[in-house]
């Protein structure tokens, strides 16, 4: 019995030391020059992650590609606009996080609709810009939104219900750096005040 | 004499029916205001039931919306799901919140766009038949 307890206690140690060991090597490891320090919601990537070029089509018929996103910070969320819960208190959240920094620092808020059956055009660009006329806004076949989703972390899936479908998807703030790499996913439930006070961490602020 | 009698059993009988038929009350309710595009908005509250028996929610209609549902999100495998609920029991002395991440009133197609403020009744009804209406208030933010 005693031996047992032992065993389970040098196993105990022996995960805390790897974990000890993985968080070191997170911080220590080559290219990194983020910090989990300090971060109360952000989960990082050990390196930040370049993400593959993509091209969506905003709601006014310009594209979204990759250079929006470089040179600014970005938070980058999934949704549809036929979805009554999730999505409107993200957007809030996110229009929250947004106004709590002064504008020339703000980070740029992109929503990504994965609903590109319903969402299309000044359907999308009203809906997203009732929270912030200063949010982008996109969608694309799903071919690329898949590309980009998976290259973000994120998942999403069309399921078919009694009366037509419902959209699972992620419901992780993700952060993209003014270099266009994936930084980290903050996930649910959002504080807007603790996002706020990661990202501005993060920006070394 | 007779009447006297009448009145004292209706009144006898009209107390215990009084007490067990206390309705299921409301805190709080409110719908979270949507872009007037919205196809679709989320009706909250708290849900007590003062009674000595569970009640059933089972559905719910107003005027305002083509078709109101009771969904509840959940999270699984990392991914933010809905489904449909056909009923939701509220356990006698008991209460459920419907809440965002939570169970909800699916709000279907409102029939014109609902301003911050506005107030819409909702008809809740239950299991045995009973219906009750409820004013919900559109607003931005969860009340308190």
């Amino acid at each position: 019995m005693s031996i047992r307890i032992i065993a389970v206690i040098l196993a105990a140690a022996a995960a805390a030391a790897i974990g000890f060991f993985l968080a070191g090597g997170g911080r220590l490891g080559p290219g990194a020059s983020l910090t989990p320090e300090g971060l109360k919601a952000t989960r990082l990537y050990p390196t930040p992650r370049p993400l593959p070029e993509f091209t969506l089509e905003r709601p006014d018929g310009r594209p979204l590609t990759l250079a929006d996103w470089r040179g600014r910070w970005n938070l980058v969320f999934i949704g549809f606009t036929h979805c009554p819960d999730i999505c409107p208190v993200a957007l809030g959240t996110l229009r929250d996080i947004e106004r709590r920094f002064p504008p020339e620092r703000a980070p740029q808020v992109t929503f990504i609709s994965v609903d590109p059956e319903r969402d299309r055009g000044e359907t999308l660009e009203r809906y997203v810009g009732f929270f912030n006329p200063r949010f982008l806004a996109a969608t694309g076949d799903h071919d690329s939104l898949q590309r980009l989703t998976r290259a973000l972390g994120l998942v999403y899936l069309h399921r078919p219900t009694e009366d037509g479908y419902e959209v699972d998807h992620s419901a992780s703030i993700v952060i993209v750096d003014p270099q266009g790499r994936l930084v980290g996913a903050v996930p649910p439930p959002h504080d807007p005040a603790v996002v706020a006070a990661d990202l501005a961490r993060l920006m070394g602020g | 004499m007779r009447l006297l009698a009448l009145i004292a059993f209706l009144l006898l009988r009209a107390i215990p029916a009084a007490a067990s038929e206390e309705g299921v009350t409301v805190e709080g309710p409110w719908i979270r205001l949507a872009p007037p595009e919205a196809r679709v908005m989320a009706g909250y509250g708290l849900l007590r039931n003062p009674g000595s028996s569970d009640r059933v929610l089972v559905g719910a209609e107003s005027e305002a919306f083509g078709a109101i549902e009771i969904h509840e999100t959940y999270e699984q495998d990392g991914l933010m799901r809905m489904r449909r609920l056909s009923e939701l029991p509220i356990p006698a002395g008991g209460a459920v919140a419907l809440k965002p991440g939570g169970p909800h009133l699916m709000l279907f197609r409102p029939s014109k766009p609902l301003p911050e403020g506005a107030e819409v009744p909702i008809r809740l009804r239950f299991s045995e038949g009973e219906e009750q209406v409820v004013v919900f208030t559109v607003r931005a933010e969860p009340p308190g």
